[in-house]
């Protein structure tokens, strides 16, 4: 049985009949039992026939008919290089971005770092006390909050400053006799160091009067001008230069005399030195 | 005959292709003179403004991009209409945006002298042909004219087109059979 009716059918076999028909008008011939297509096939022949004159070349064309093709571009590996280069440009574009994008992230986080440590520093007064007072005056002038200035002797520096001030003082309190026998640079001849440290009250004690005049001084252009050290108290072995002076100084030169025995012995050996 | 058998009368196409490959001028114009009468005979038929100039700038741009092209006669056929087809669209395309004017002048009156158009068709056929022609939808004239000047294949006028084969028939067999009712209509012996 068939999908198609009779007429559905002869429409079929119709169309694969004027498929075949037109196949035989192209060749130039027409079925014998279609004489009705003879016309059909003349004008085929005479359309075939109106397309044997060539055409009238333009200037162009006519040009490039007479030269031929210019010789074909020897740039292939030009044309591969430039395909390949936006390719190398693109892949160092992203990874420059990316580096960058990185590096942009830890400056931001180390920014933050900073920032955080620093307030919170100011916020607790231990800045620098010229840091800490202008660091008070911005953040004053542009925020509410306040932050406390520096308090004169307030401060890391002063702190700092305050130690060493301490630290010179223990320095000067355990000196060693034996030590600077051994280590003549770092004293000025007289068993004394050649930075003593804080004067203390000039003019009051008499050892200082003393020691100027000593010719083993005189003669040295380097001794500081510190005429009035307790520690010069070295001139009279075994008491302290002045009464009222520094008991540090005195207890130091008591020590100094009990291991070297003999202030006779002192004497002698600082006059052999000189 | 086809038109296209001359090409091959003594050189093989593919000789005559790789040398015009390589920039020989002898094949180009071997091409040239073997294809540019069927492909100014399609522009005309269909009507192109400018025929001729339409025909130049097909096979500069064929012989432009000659060196990638590979395949047989029949490929080259196919190809070459297929540019020729593109390039009538975007002439029809150029001459709607832009309605050309010209004064008149009475010796180029188509009613007093015949055109290029005429003496070459009065030359080579009858007005009638062009006529016959030029009332079929386009379509089915493109068809037509493909199959006839060009040679193509349906599967080539197929892809020329952009249409399925089946739909490429149906107009071939719409096209034939309003040729024969015209021409049973009218009663014309060609």
């Amino acid at each position: 049985m068939s999908l198609f009716g009779d007429d559905q059918i002869d429409m079929l076999r119709n169309l694969d009949r004027d498929d075949r028909d037109f196949d035989l008008v192209l060749r130039g011939s027409a079925p014998a039992d279609r004489p009705e297509l003879d016309p059909v096939v003349a004008l085929v022949e005479d359309l075939r026939f109106s397309a044997t004159a060539a055409a009238r070349p333009s200037a162009a064309l006519a040009t490039l008919l007479a030269q031929g093709l210019p010789p074909a571009p020897v740039a292939a590996p030009v044309s591969h290089l430039r395909r390949a280069a936006p390719a190398v440009s693109w892949a160092a574009a992203i990874s420059w971005a990316r580096s960058a994008r990185r590096t942009v992230k830890v400056g931001v986080i180390a920014a933050v770092a900073v920032v955080s440590v620093t307030s919170a520093a100011a916020a607790a007064g231990a800045l620098p006390d010229p840091i800490q007072e202008k660091l008070s005056t911005a953040v004053k002038t542009v925020t509410p909050w306040e932050i406390p200035r520096p308090k004169g002797g307030g401060g890391i520096g002063e702190i700092v400053r305050e130690k060493a001030r301490h630290h010179g003082h223990d320095k000067q309190k355990h000196i060693d006799p034996d030590k600077d026998v051994d280590a003549p640079k770092t004293n000025n001849g007289n068993g004394r160091p050649s930075d003593p440290g804080k004067p203390a009250s000039p003019g009051k004690s008499d050892a200082s009067k003393s020691d100027a005049p000593r010719p083993s001084q005189a003669a040295n252009p380097t001794k500081p001008a510190h005429p009035t050290k307790p520690t010069a108290s070295a001139a009279t072995p075994g008491r302290p230069a002045v009464p009222g002076a520094d008991r540090r100084s005195a207890a130091a030169e008591r020590q100094n005399t009990r291991d070297l025995g003999d202030p006779a012995k002192i004497t002698k050996l600082r006059k052999a030195r000189s | 005959m086809c038109p296209g058998v001359a090409l091959t009368a003594i050189v093989s196409f593919p000789e005559v292709l790789a040398a015009a490959q390589s920039g020989a001028p002898w094949a180009l114009q071997r091409l040239y003179a073997e294809l540019s009468g069927t492909v100014l005979a399609y522009c005309r038929t269909r009507g192109a403004p400018d025929p001729e100039d339409v025909t130049s700038e097909v096979f500069l741009s064929a012989f432009t991009a000659l060196r990638d092209f590979t395949g047989d006669e029949a490929n080259f056929r196919a190809w070459l209409f297929t540019i020729a087809h593109r390039r009538l669209v975007d002439a029809y395309r150029q001459q709607s945006r832009r309605p050309q004017t010209a004064p008149y002048v009475g010796d180029q009156d188509a009613r007093t002298a015949p055109s290029s158009e005429d003496e070459a068709l009065t030359a080579l056929a009858t007005e009638r042909v062009r006529d016959m022609l030029s009332d079929l939808p386009p379509d089915q004239r493109d068809v037509l004219l493909l199959r006839i000047l060009g040679d193509l294949t349906i599967e080539a006028i197929a892809e020329t087109l952009g249409k399925s084969e089946g739909a490429v028939k149906a107009l071939q067999r719409r096209a034939l059979a309003a040729l024969r009712k015209r021409i049973e209509r009218e009663g014309v012996s060609l």
